[in-house]
């Protein structure tokens, strides 16, 4: 497959590629080698990966459990001005606001499971994620 | 239970409900059905529209001659590159697109050494009336090549999308300048050829999505 940006990304293309493989079976023809019909389809699954990630600015996004970033750009001071922003304007929002914001948005909850823990409708815990997030964009 | 027989069980059972796939025919016999077809279909609009009232004259003018088999040429490579390209390895043909491509560039050239030699001139005439007509000549045969491209599986969704509709662009020229009376560059640039390459160029920006597998 040649080399990627990051090893996480390689189980997804080879997922990619062997489905492609199998929805494809039908072009292959066995009078022909096996290797270049494979190989186009990697090249391709793989560029079309990559186009994506790029595309959907993966490049500029990270992990909140990527320890190594979190230690040179978030806790190291001379990095660390742009996220303190941050912690400083959500430490700004109401109690109530700030804990819907911190489980859809950072935990992984869904709005369902928001909503019965906080005691509020879905709609309810959508709206107020929703402008905590264009309030936090505000400061961007 | 052995290695090898445990190995060959955990095969069965992943391919135990898979049923024999049957595999696409030779892009070429692919092909041949469309080209018969949209050869046939072209003869009958330009019946139905009317030859132009010069055509015999013009059967003796060598440089339209040579533009017709120019552009019949380029037609023919890059629908059957297009055909190829339904397969992810184009069966091992991957000069044939580079043959489309450069014949698309001899057109070109062809194109501004005509303009160098009689000049870009515009007639006034109705700018639509050869635009419907490229449309209507032009509308199944695309149809009828994009279905049979997504029978495939192409790995080059562009460059497929761009020459299914520059063989289609060439045959819907051939058909307009035998049936239409203009033979000013200008005109023909803009009526004859314009409007495909914007369509050339919209289909090759949702190639992507059309041609997705």
């Amino acid at each position: 497959m040649g080399r990627v940006a990051n090893v996480d990304w390689v189980d997804d293309i080879t997922q990619d590629i062997l489905i492609s493989v199998h929805k494809s079976l039908h072009t292959f023809s066995s009078d022909r080698p096996f290797r270049p019909w494979l190989m186009s389809i990697i090249t391709f699954r793989k560029t079309d990966f990559l186009r994506k990630h790029y595309s959907r600015r993966g490049n500029m996004q990270t992990d909140l459990d990527d320890l190594s970033f979190q230690k040179n750009h978030v806790t190291n001071p001379t990095h660390a001005g742009e996220f303190k922003d941050i912690e400083k304007a959500m430490n700004a929002l109401p109690d109530k606001q700030r804990k819907v914001f911190e489980m859809i948005k950072i935990k992984g909850y869904s709005a369902q499971e928001v909503a019965n823990e906080m005691n509020m409708s879905v709609s309810a815990v959508k709206v107020s994620a929703h402008r905590t997030m264009k309030k936090l964009k505000k400061i961007g | 239970m052995p290695k090898k027989n445990q190995t060959d069980a955990l095969i069965k059972q992943l391919s135990g409900e898979w049923t024999p796939v049957e595999p696409i025919a030779h892009p070429l016999r692919r092909f041949c059905p469309w080209l018969v077809f949209s050869i046939i279909y072209v003869v009958a609009i330009v019946y139905f529209i009317g030859l132009r009232p010069d055509m015999g004259s013009k059967m003796y003018d060598s440089i339209f001659i040579f533009e017709m088999i120019l552009v019949f040429t380029t037609g023919l490579f890059s629908a059957v590159s297009a055909a190829y390209m339904c397969v992810p390895d184009m069966r091992g043909a991957k000069w044939l697109k580079h043959v489309s491509f450069t014949l698309i560039g001899v057109f070109f050239v062809w194109t501004l050494t005509m303009w160098g030699g009689q000049g870009f001139a515009m007639p006034d005439q109705l700018w639509a009336h050869c635009v419907p007509k490229g449309v209507m000549i032009a509308f199944l045969p695309v149809a009828a090549l994009i279905y049979m491209a997504k029978g495939g599986s192409t790995t080059q969704p562009v460059l497929m999308g761009t020459l299914s509709i520059a063989s289609v662009a060439a045959l819907a020229y051939m058909g307009l300048r035998t049936t239409c009376m203009s033979d000013e560059l200008g005109y023909i640039f803009f009526f004859h050829v314009l409007p495909f390459l914007v369509i050339g160029t919209v289909l090759g920006a949702v190639a992507r999505k059309i041609f997705r597998w």
